[in-house]
């Protein structure tokens, strides 16, 4: 017997005593910080009785879930510092992390040119190709990041050559960027593992799909840090 | 295998124990000390998962963790600052 059954029960029912001690102690919680705080410790239950199972599918459902609950907790702050803002009147209304926010775009006035590196002008589109497809065969997680180091390459190498990207294409960029990595989310998510659980003999088309729509996602959200820079 | 089960069990002691003092522990009515608390759970999380060979969830947990405590952080200085 594998040692990695051994250990589910074990895991299973530890993340269920913590799960339910966390919950209670929710109950009995009056400050709304205290219970933002113990909701932590909620998903440190949830992620151990995820891991029980101890498959790369495990790990694969973990990813998402560390991720949304890290966008959950900022929405929350967020609602929860507003809320509080509104009981007060004459205050204007701020954010969270209003001191991180670039509020005007840094301008640079004099020219910089790069002579001395002949690469970023003749051969950065080759060089992105190159890296895009390899990232496109290699799929999943380590896809997805070589395929990002081939747009964020390009990327900072237009910027640098100055080949005619303004600032408004950047935004448009960005927003179809991100309304492409919502789709291979969707796409990964539910026709790769809702594939799976329906259609069981066709495991390899749903693998397939789902390992090339990570990669796809993975690449897009990488490929955005690029962009930060104009 | 040896040093699997006792990492794993580790991880046990620390999540069930680090919850008992994050609930019952010595000075929690301020919110910081708990905060701080929680970083005990979240080990004995780190811990299971490292048994588990869970590397790219233990990799993405630790990143996250620390990006979850500066909200947090920045959470409660900005509600002291709203209450004063």
């Amino acid at each position: 017997m594998d040692v990695v059954q051994h250990m589910f029960n074990p895991t299973v029912f530890v993340g269920f005593v913590v799960g339910i001690l966390s919950l209670l102690a929710i109950a009995y919680q009056r400050s709304d910080i205290h219970t933002l705080i113990l909701t932590d410790v909620v998903e440190c239950a949830m992620l151990v009785i995820i891991a029980a199972v101890g498959t790369d599918l495990a790990e694969a459902l973990i990813l998402p879930g560390l991720v949304v609950g890290l966008a959950e907790f900022l929405a929350v702050s967020e609602i929860l510092i507003q809320k509080n803002k509104l009981k007060k009147k004459g205050r204007k209304i701020t954010k969270l992390f209003e001191e991180f926010l670039a509020v005007e775009e840094p301008k640079i006035d004099r020219d910089i040119d790069h002579p001395k590196m002949e690469i970023l002008y003749s051969a950065s589109r080759f060089i992105s190709l190159l890296l895009v497809i390899y990232g496109a065969f290699l799929t999943g997680f380590t896809g997805g990041a070589v395929m990002s180091l081939g747009l964020l390459f390009y990327l900072l190498a237009q910027g640098i050559t100055s080949k005619g990207i303004s600032s408004e294409d950047i935004k448009d960029f960005w927003e179809a960027i991100v309304g492409f990595s919502g789709i291979m989310w969707a796409l990964w998510i539910i026709l790769g593992f809702v594939g799976f659980y329906l259609f069981p003999d066709h495991y390899v088309i749903f693998l397939l799909i789902a390992g090339g729509a990570l990669a796809l996602k993975v690449g897009s959200k990488l490929g955005l840090i690029g962009d930060l820079k104009f | 295998m040896d040093i699997v089960i006792s990492t794993l069990y580790l991880g046990y002691i620390l999540l069930i124990f680090g919850t008992l003092g994050v609930i019952l522990g010595p000075e929690r009515r301020d919110p910081f000390v708990r905060l701080l608390n929680i970083e005990i759970p979240a080990l004995g999380v780190m811990l299971i998962f490292l048994a588990y060979n869970h590397t790219l969830a233990l990799m993405t947990y630790i990143a996250i963790n620390s990006l979850i405590v500066l909200v947090f952080i920045r959470t409660i200085i900005r509600k002291e600052e709203l209450e004063a």
